[in-house]
């Protein structure tokens, strides 16, 4: 929450407008859900919403509108929240109660077991972008690479540290510089985040090039 | 002055010669005195008011589907989502927490969450409340947060941006422009756009953690 405060305005921005697809939206309820600046934040930019919904010229509304409305509400009462299954037991609150609420968007591939111990888990949304769950054990780090394109982290358990600082459990990075090289390291309780990349990663060194697809991030 | 009248209307309703200046100071789209928005959605989620919610639904309603023609709905698929933004108003009235939320706020939430999923095939994952994650970093986290001012200082936060701010904030915000085509539209250099956007969104972000350091 240090860094790119501009770059995360916007992205909570656009959540509160209503601009951001399946996966960005998924990465900002998680960040919502862990984090109480930031859901401030979108509550104020949710609150010019408001206003500009009393400000709009009213249109004009068909009389049979309001009928159907009723006859839809007639005898419901406020209606209890539906309770789905849980369908991925071994990822972490919230993500898991979040990919449950739409797991008619959101295809989860099986775990892939990467260098150090790590493993990724694409999470397949209607998207061009790399949606992926990183799990690394304590002091497990992903070789120095740059990105092309912005690429969101937000730790869901434990810490890690880069080239930016430490990132806590509730903290999002947004690394919109392609020169950026980084190498996210896992702190002693290790770290699982969730990613969201727009293009591939750019190994810093050749042989990890070579092997860089290990690391799908 | 206005600032105190704009607040409480719950509090400003025992004492008639104030709610008259409240109604005046919130413009001219309040030109029912007594519309009291939170209050009639109270009683929609306390005791399914249903005159209550008519109330509701004939002032928000036709807002609400000038907001969604705005966003590419044409007139059918535009009074469909009127209809289930006020079907899920009903439903969810309950929920509705006036200390956190005015109540244009929160019907706008639910009128954005249902044009996404009509208009974009795409899902727009919201929020759970019920969320086990949220509720623990609820209590201690939000507590300085959820005091009855909170709504109305922000009211005045979003009063106080300076015109050309709030208007770029808007155009960014609601109608889906670009930097560059806001630049080209106001005729306001690309960089000064980007500056102020900065500025206004700051402002906006620091309008309430300010208040809170103060107490």
């Amino acid at each position: 929450m240090r860094r790119d405060v501009l770059s995360l305005d916007q992205l909570l921005l656009g959540y509160a407008a209503g601009r951001l697809g399946t996966a960005e939206s998924l990465v900002v309820a998680a960040l919502l859900a862990l984090n109480a600046d930031a859901r401030r934040a979108v509550e104020k930019f949710e609150a010019m919403g408001g206003r500009v919904i009393e400000e709009e010229d009213p249109a004009d509304v068909c009389t049979s509108c309001l009928e159907e409305v009723l006859r839809r509400i007639a005898g419901s009462g406020p209606s209890p929240a539906p309770v789905r299954p849980s369908v991925c037991d071994d990822l972490p609150e919230p993500l898991r109660s979040l990919i449950s609420s739409c797991a008619e968007e959101i295809e989860l591939e099986r775990w892939r077991h990467a260098r150090g111990g790590a493993r990724t888990r694409r999470l397949r949304a209607n998207t061009e972008r790399g949606l992926h769950v990183l799990e690394m054990p304590p002091g497990c780090a992903v070789p120095p690479h740059s990105h092309a394109g912005v690429e969101i982290t937000l730790v869901l358990e434990g810490a890690y540290s880069d080239a930016l600082g430490v990132h806590r459990k509730g903290d999002i990075a947004i690394v919109a510089d392609e020169r950026l090289v980084h190498s996210p390291t896992a702190g002693p309780e290790g770290c699982v985040c969730l990613v969201l990349t727009e293009g591939p990663l750019r190994f810093a060194a050749p042989v990890e090039r070579i092997i860089g697809f290990i690391f799908r991030v | 002055m206005l600032s105190s009248f704009t607040i409480h209307p719950e509090k400003l309703a025992f004492t008639p010669a104030l709610r008259l200046q409240n109604s005046m100071a919130q413009k001219t789209y309040h030109k029912i005195e007594d519309f009291q928005p939170e209050e009639l959605l109270r009683a929609v989620g306390a005791r399914q008011d249903r005159a209550a919610f008519v109330k509701l639904f004939a002032h928000y309603a036709p807002r609400v589907k000038s907001y969604l023609l705005k966003h590419g709905a044409d007139d059918a698929a535009a009074e469909e989502i009127v209809q289930n933004t006020f079907v899920t108003v009903w439903e969810k009235a309950r929920s509705f927490d006036p200390k956190k939320a005015a109540a244009s706020t929160w019907i706008f939430t639910i009128a954005r969450n249902k044009r996404i999923d009509a208009l974009r095939r795409e899902k727009f994952v919201e929020v759970n409340s019920d969320a086990p994650a949220l509720a623990q970093a609820e209590q201690p986290a939000d507590a300085a947060y959820a005091d009855e001012d909170a709504v109305g200082r922000l009211a005045q936060a979003l009063d106080d941006l300076p015109e050309e701010q709030a208007r770029l904030l808007r155009m960014a915000f609601f109608e889906d422009k670009s930097h560059g085509a806001i630049a080209k539209e106001t005729k306001i250099p690309l960089g000064t756009v980007k500056s102020r956007l900065r500025l206004g969104l700051e402002k906006l972000r620091h309008a309430l953690s300010k208040e809170t350091e103060r107490k």
